[in-house]
């Protein structure tokens, strides 16, 4: 079981990740702001932070995790976007990226992806 | 001799008759003094010498006459037109020498032939028409035909005939004056050759010309099928660029429906997960609602329609065009921002055309880009129209930039895929819409565009009635 913290700006989405994650046996957190998002993110201290990379906002997913990180550095970080060309986006200043995930995924990707990074300590 | 002796009897005659009135006067016996005949005889000196004076008198008087008769008959003879006068036969009673050269015969020869043997077989009938109306009407007649001059010649001539008649209106004679004619006639044909060969040429350029006008009208729609065929393309352009944002705009609520519907599936059996459930399929049926939006968009942009301009409320349309764009913005990191006044009317327009317009201002005002990454589209209700301004605070113009900003093909993002088409299209379609479209600019500071569009009195009552 870990923490999860879910960034996300789409309530559908988090709704689902709420429920599929909290069912797979993890603590599920969901922000659906950046302000909020680094509040929570600091407060609860994830194991594992899903954050979409293009929120409302000033800051994308990508800088949003380096906030939180610089607070809690263990923090394992999924990002999960709808454009292609995020991955490669995605260059040394975002080293701290474990996975991306392109939108859209099905409920076992995420689950996958999920274990797959807690795995990796 | 023969006179002398003719004047000698006359004077003998004079005498005898003078001298029986004198004695049929002299009742009273003659003074016999010779007071009485030196009276007598110097009465008689004196009377001799009045005879004398008023005979000197006579002849001068008779010399006159002479004179004169010779300067009128000087005067017909050599006129600069042809006299004749014409019995009731056609016959030629008098003809003056202008005459006769004319006809190239001798006077004599005139007199008594009858004048329609000097005219031209084919004008014969003209002659006889011409002097019918002359005895109908007794008026003066006018007529031009050719005369023989000589055995070969022959010359246009112009008749002009008056009616003679006697007190008790019997006819005597026909008075006819003849002109030569024949240089005023050769200056007619002259000009009417001329006249005629004018009318060909025109006829000619005219002919010339409207096959010109046929090939420049055919052109001129060649042309117009062309821009035609570039607005489409733009729009297919445009269509394009923003089917990629869009593909993502459905993206995000396609993947939201998916994994709601997984989820639903995941608990669907769960009896303490019904809440959930519902609340799945309820986000399920949201983003496939998103996703119909969307596609309702696109169609409606990508539809090829010939203008149709209603009646349809300003505000919607901005907010479709921005809602068009949302996604393109986001990519590049921009925000958009509306400000809509509360009381912006409907406007007669093509919605497509001003939604087309507004997308490419706001993808321009996009790209320009600008520290803030902000555009802002404003709304207001000015006099009679509304002004649709469109601001950023990206990388402004430069006066060369600005000048041709809404020149077809001009463009500086060649490298980018620009076209040049997007501004030059927006114009014609705010000029379309009787607006009226400005750029203000400066370098390094950012650009607003502001577009006018009016509202007709006849709209304005449409707006008030809906």
């Amino acid at each position: 079981m870990a923490k999860i913290l879910i960034i996300e700006d789409e309530l559908s989405y988090c709704d689902s990740l709420e429920i599929i994650l909290s069912r797979a046996g993890h603590e599920v957190f969901i922000a659906w702001s950046c302000h909020q998002g680094i509040q929570e993110g600091i407060d609860c201290a994830p194991d594992l932070l899903i954050v979409d990379w293009m929120l409302k906002g000033d800051l994308n997913g990508g800088q949003e995790a380096k906030q939180i990180l610089a607070v809690h550095p263990q923090v394992k970080v999924i990002v999960v976007t709808k454009y292609t060309d995020v991955a490669r986006q995605v260059g040394e200043s975002y080293n701290f990226i474990d996975k991306v995930l392109q939108k859209p995924y099905h409920t076992a990707d995420i689950i996958a992806a999920a274990e797959q990074t807690l795995a990796v300590r | 001799m023969a006179e002398h002796t003719v004047g000698s009897n006359r004077q003998t005659e004079l005498r005898k008759r003078a001298e029986t009135t004198l004695n049929h006067r002299s009742q009273v016996p003659p003074d016999t003094s010779v007071e009485g005949i030196n009276r007598l005889v110097h009465e008689l000196l004196t009377h001799q010498s009045e005879l004398e004076m008023q005979n000197e008198e006579l002849r001068q008087a008779q010399l006159e006459l002479v004179e004169s008769r010779d300067k009128y008959l000087d005067l017909y003879d050599t006129a600069p037109v042809g006299f004749a006068t014409v019995n009731q036969q056609g016959l030629i009673l008098k003809a003056n020498l202008t005459l006769a050269h004319m006809l190239n015969v001798d006077r004599p020869f005139l007199t008594t032939s009858p004048l329609s043997k000097f005219i031209v077989v084919d004008d014969e009938d003209l002659f006889y028409l011409h002097i019918q109306s002359l005895k109908t009407t007794k008026a003066r007649q006018t007529c031009q035909l050719q005369m023989r001059s000589g055995k070969t010649d022959s010359f246009w001539a112009e008749m002009q005939s008056i009616f003679v008649e006697q007190p008790n209106g019997d006819m005597i004679c026909f008075q006819i004056t003849i002109n030569d004619i024949s240089v005023r006639k050769q200056a007619e044909e002259v000009l009417q050759q001329d006249r005629e060969e004018l009318e060909n040429q025109v006829k000619a350029h005219t002919a010339k010309l409207s096959k010109v006008n046929r090939q420049l009208s055919w052109q001129i729609r060649e042309r117009q099928q062309v821009e035609e065929t570039v607005r489409r393309a733009e729009r297919l352009s445009s269509l394009g660029a923003l089917a990629a944002g869009i593909a993502h705009e459905i993206n995000n609520p396609l993947g939201a429906a998916l994994l709601s519907a997984e989820t639903a599936m995941e608990v669907k059996d769960d009896p303490d997960e019904t809440e959930r459930f519902k609340k799945c399929l309820s986000n399920v049926i949201a983003s496939l609602d998103r996703c119909v939006r969307i596609v309702r968009n696109l169609l409606t942009f990508s539809r090829d329609k010939p203008a149709v301009k209603k009646l349809y409320p300003i505000s919607e349309v901005i907010q479709q065009s921005q809602d068009l764009v949302q996604s393109y913005a986001r990519q590049h990191q921009t925000t958009i921002r509306l400000a809509l006044d509360s009381d912006l009317p409907k406007l007669v327009i093509d919605r497509l055309e001003i939604e087309l317009a507004l997308i490419n201002l706001l993808r321009n005002a996009v790209q320009a880009g600008g520290e803030e990454n902000r555009v802002v589209i404003r709304a207001q209700l000015a006099n009679s129209a509304v002004r649709i301004t469109v601001e950023d605070k990206g990388c402004g113009m430069t006066c060369e930039q600005k000048k041709n900003a809404f020149a077809p093909f001009f463009t500086t993002r060649q490298t980018q895929g620009g076209t040049g088409l997007g501004l030059s299209i927006t114009y014609d379609i705010v000029q379309n819409h009787g607006g009226t479209i400005e750029v203000q600019s400066t370098l390094g500071e950012g650009t607003t565009v502001i577009v006018t569009l009016p509202i007709s009195e006849a709209v304005g009552k449409t707006t008030e009635q809906s």
